[in-house]
């Protein structure tokens, strides 16, 4: 369109009445100039104006031509359409809420599931030149053990530097350490995290492989630029200040630069060298051994390698699949495969193939409730359009053009998808952040709304709109005029095909509703069934209790304390305690054991729970054959649990058999099986005497407060710089569900917002169908029909699509859940309870949804609806 | 036997008018006049196609308009030529001419 093309119609719209005026003078001008003709021809003045009037044909229709050419007009009448559309969407208030809201949940929804699920999934770590980053996994669990990343670190040609990163024991909580007096949550790093990934620091300076040592360790930390400024009044002689972390003296060397908030999902408070783990928890050997043993097997680190320049990661995978060969057969581990990803900040890399699955159903399920708002909205739209065919008609017999009119009820469609949209766009930019927050605590990702997106959600339904606006309108303007104009209400008959539309939307409205609704319950019932589920040992009321003592002790005077401890609170205490080298379901120890006769290079592997005595009896765990240690016994007497000595040891007892880790052992008893490693599968379990092996933790079963507080005070008096720390094995237990747990909220959360949709839907559209028939229910009522009958009318017409809808829905309820069975402790939409509570949400909502309805239609007085047109 | 169609042949009223302003500025009936004349009324001119023409072709910057107070004092919208109409006028004469004796040869063949 050209410049003056433009500037013409905007003065023709914004001076209307110079454009009418030259309008009228043109045409006037050229009636003249015919009329002069004629004159000159030789007819008198009348005669000749009345022939160059005719000549010229209808005045008012060459003007009304004239003035609807231009893109203006279509602009001007767009804008009247659309003011039109708002006033009678504010005529029917209910009506529009709910097609409004219905389409903002649907697209705000939508928008925030696939933001949250790019963030999660695709960020970029916020480090410089980041897509040169990337992750080393293996197979379904971490790759290379920090042991072995030195070694390649060393040895790699296509990589330029390797970090490690992980927390102290990988779970959440064991991130959270103790900063004087508050919590926060550390990172730990190899020393060339800083440098390699080009982190700046705003004070000090960042790690050095000086610092990382492992022989000797520097209790050195970098603080985060929040923490800075929260707990530090962003003081700069900060630097070279001593702090304690868990009671530990710590070094502060550099502050990061702002914005920086650490290369995981979470927002990290504190830096630490990996090394540096081995001073806070100088009574667990297992630290250490994870920072030194080559295998890779429970290691939990995130393994990142900057990509040498011009270097493409395959390259670099092959190079690295070879240098883990050679490691492992050098370390006589098993073959374990390698894989290079680009960088993540998803906490498990190698889970990220699981996680886009669960992403992905998560976006199914929501876009499936964003198609049930659309099919809604078009019920909505198709019953509006069918209430409004006189109003139509009426349009047409005065001379509107069928164009026009259509164009006018897209208008409202237009309106509806604009107004829901923006409701959407609101929602998903709210929405997002505080989710995620609440799930995880503070977080270091962006989730602002991708704007392709937003435009897809927004794209989607207004084309339903429109489709659902369009064709309606065309049928209601290419039916019969008149006919229309006599009848009052909908044909009697079926004879146009919009009830059997209404009639599938319904359906699928139930179906789909129905399918998230099933899975929902599905899923909280087996994270029910998860909490309730036998672990096999005593979960309930046991009580942890840690101890941990500053880096600087020797061995020996840990074990001293060790002994102290456990002589002193076993004679003091009223309830049960025992002491073990780490709790239930908490991050288990791991050994390599061979059997006799077999080489150094075979390998098996097994947990192991290092007990004293009582551990067995407070946590319920009966032995099986053999007998529990006893006094006699030294350190090379061991228990096994009945899977050990069945795989092991096939077809024969264990008893007496021989074991050999770090020494030789002998099985002297076995122990029933139970999920005291993993909550979902019974692991290998080796059971040895609780030695000298550092500080252990108590368990108490039923534990009272006050009975923790002497223990703690009998700590504090053995050695008064200890750490005590309080959990208990639930929490543990909670934890290993954590996650289901939070899909199975936010499942049920859709499932009840789907429901809620399909429930509006129901309503609407038995609310239109008793407005539109009232004439007929007049007539039945007046001819002597029950109200009872006349619903159970009303009701049949339905009826078929609501069965057509519940069947569809459980049946790819049934098949969907089939896919989630593994992560389900066996729940399955057979389970009773899912069933009668899927039921009864379904019957209450659907009664509540025709209620209403069926009571107006009830309550219709026969005399009124006849003589209503 | 019916009249004969004195209608524009379709396509050709921008190039009738083009051409009409060819020689010199006019206003709307005077082209029409002049279309008329010269076809010696083979072509009859509809005067609200032909008006929107006009708006038409003066969007599209081929013509350019302006008021005046013709003798009677009314005002009067004139049009004329403008670089780009000229242009136009060439190059649609040009291709009409061409498919004209297109037709020409294949009537006599």
């Amino acid at each position: 369109m050209s410049l003056t093309a433009i500037r013409s119609g905007l003065r023709a719209l914004f001076r209307k009445q110079t454009a009418e005026r030259d309008l009228h003078d043109e045409i006037a001008q050229y009636i003249d100039a015919a009329t002069q003709e004629h004159i000159r021809a030789g007819l008198a003045p009348d005669a000749a104006a009345r022939a160059a009037r005719v000549q010229f044909g209808g005045v008012e229709a060459a003007k009304e031509a004239l003035r609807t050419w231009g893109w203006e007009w279509i602009a001007e009448s767009l804008i009247r359409d659309l003011a039109y559309a708002w006033r009678t969407l504010r005529a029917s208030p209910s009506y529009a809420i709910v097609a409004v809201s219905t389409l903002g949940i649907g697209i705000g929804l939508t928008t925030s599931v696939v933001t949250a699920s790019h963030a999660v999934l695709d960020q970029h770590w916020p480090v410089s030149d980041p897509s040169r980053v990337v992750n080393v996994i293996g197979r379904g669990g971490p790759g290379l053990s920090p042991a072995e990343a030195r070694y390649v670190a060393a040895h790699a040609g296509t990589l330029r530097s390797l970090v490690i990163v992980r927390c102290l024991g990988g779970s959440n909580e064991e991130c959270q350490l103790g900063l004087d007096d508050g919590a926060v949550r550390a990172d730990f790093v190899s020393g060339n995290y800083f440098g390699a990934l080009g982190i700046g620091t705003q004070l000090g300076r960042g790690f050095s492989p000086d610092d990382d040592e492992i022989v000797a360790p520097r209790a050195v930390v970098v603080l985060s630029d929040a923490i800075w400024r929260t707990r530090f009044g962003a003081d700069t002689s900060v630097i070279g200040r001593q702090l304690r972390i868990d009671a530990v003296p710590f070094t502060v060397v550099g502050v990061a630069r702002s914005g920086f908030t650490g290369t995981r999902m979470e927002r990290e408070d504190i830096w630490l060298p990996l090394s540096a783990m081995m001073l806070l928890r100088p009574g667990r050997p297992d630290v250490r051994e994870r920072l030194t043993d080559p295998n890779s097997d429970h290691s939990d680190a995130i393994v990142a390698a900057r990509l040498a320049p011009g270097v493409a990661m395959a390259g670099a995978e092959s190079e690295i699949r070879t240098l883990n060969r050679q490691y492992r057969s050098e370390n006589g581990l098993d073959e374990r495969d390698v894989r290079v990803i680009p960088a993540t900040l998803f906490p498990n890399p190698a889970k990220l193939r699981t996680a886009r699955a669960a992403f992905a159903l998560m976006v199914t399920a929501v876009v499936l409730v964003l198609m049930l708002a659309c099919a809604n909205v078009g019920n909505l739209l198709l019953a509006r359009a069918a209430a409004r065919r006189r109003e139509i008609a009426v349009r047409l017999a005065m001379g509107a053009s069928r164009g026009r009119v259509i164009r006018q009820l897209l208008a409202e469609s237009l309106l509806l998808a604009v107004i829901g949209g923006a409701i959407g766009v609101l929602i998903a930019v709210v929405l997002p952040g505080p989710l995620m927050t609440q799930i995880d605590g503070p977080l270091s990702l962006r989730l602002t709304p991708d704007a392709w997106v937003i435009a897809v959600a927004l794209g989607l339904v207004t084309l339903s709109c429109v489709a659902f606006g369009l064709a309606p309108a065309l049928h209601a303007t290419r039916a019969s005029v008149s006919g229309a104009l006599k009848s009052s209400s909908e044909p009697q008959g079926r004879s146009s095909w919009r009830p059997s539309l209404r009639g599938s939307l319904l359906a699928v409205q139930i179906a789909i509703s129905l399918l998230l609704l099933v899975n929902a319950g599905v899923l909280v019932r087996g994270i029910q069934r998860g909490r309730e589920s036998d672990l096999g040992f005593r979960s309930h009321g046991v009580s942890i209790v840690s101890f941990d003592l500053p880096a600087s002790d020797a061995p020996s005077r840990t074990g001293a304390f060790a002994r102290q401890l456990m002589a002193e609170t076993r004679s003091t205490s009223g309830a049960a305690v025992a002491y073990a080298g780490s709790a239930p379901l908490d991050r288990a120890q791991f050994v390599r054991f061979r059997l006799p006769g077999e080489s150094a290079k075979e390998n098996h592997v097994t947990a192991v729970l290092d007990i004293s005595n009582g551990v067995l009896e407070l946590l319920a765990m009966p032995i099986v054959a053999g007998r529990d240690f006893v006094e006699s016994d030294g350190d090379d007497a061991v228990l096994v649990n009945e899977s050990m000595a069945r795989d092991v040891w096939p077809g024969e007892s264990p008893l007496g058999k021989t074991v050999i880790d770090t020494a030789e052992r002998r099985v002297v008893g076995v122990v029933k099986d139970a999920n005291v490693i993993r909550i979902d599968r019974v692991d290998h379990l080796m059971f040895r005497r609780f030695g000298n092996r550092g500080v252990p933790v108590m368990l108490a079963q039923n534990a009272s407060p006050a009975m923790i507080q002497s223990v703690a005070a009998v700590a504090a008096r053995i050695d008064s710089r200890v750490r005590v720390r309080v959990d208990s094995v639930a929490a543990n237990v909670d934890r290993q569900l954590g996650d289901l747990g939070t899909i199975a909220t936010l499942a049920g959360l859709l499932g009840l917002i789907a429901l809620g949709l399909a429930s509006i839907g129901v309503f609407g559209v038995f609310a239109f169908v008793v407005q539109q028939r009232s004439r007929e229910i007049g007539i039945r009522m007046a001819l002597g029909a029950s109200s009872a009958k006349v619903i159970a009318l009303l009701l049949r017409d339905s009826t078929r699509s609501i069965a057509v809808g519940v069947a569809t829905g459980f049946a790819t309820a049934i098949a969907v859940s089939r896919l989630l069975r593994s992560e389900l402790f066996g729940a399955t939409p057979f389970d009773p309870a899912v069933f009668a509570a899927t039921a009864i949400v379904l019957a209450a909502a659907g009664a509540l949804a025709t209620f209403i309805p069926a009571r107006r239609a009830a309550r219709i007085d026969p005399t009124t609806a006849l003589r209503e047109e | 036997m019916s009249d004969p169609s004195t209608d524009v042949i379709q396509g050709t009223l921008d190039m009738l008018i083009l051409k009409s302003l060819s020689l010199e500025p006019m206003h709307g009936f005077g082209i029409a006049r002049r279309i008329e004349q010269i076809s010696t009324g083979v072509f009859k001119v509809n005067p609200g196609s032909l008006m929107l023409a006009f708006k038409r072709m003066e969007r599209a910057n081929l013509i350019a308009s302006e008021w005046r107070t013709t003798d009677n004092n009314r005002r009067g919208k004139f049009y004329r030529l403008t670089d780009k109409g000229r242009r136009q006028l060439k190059a649609e004469t040009q291709e009409w001419s061409r498919r004209a004796a297109a037709i020409a040869r294949l009537l006599e063949a």
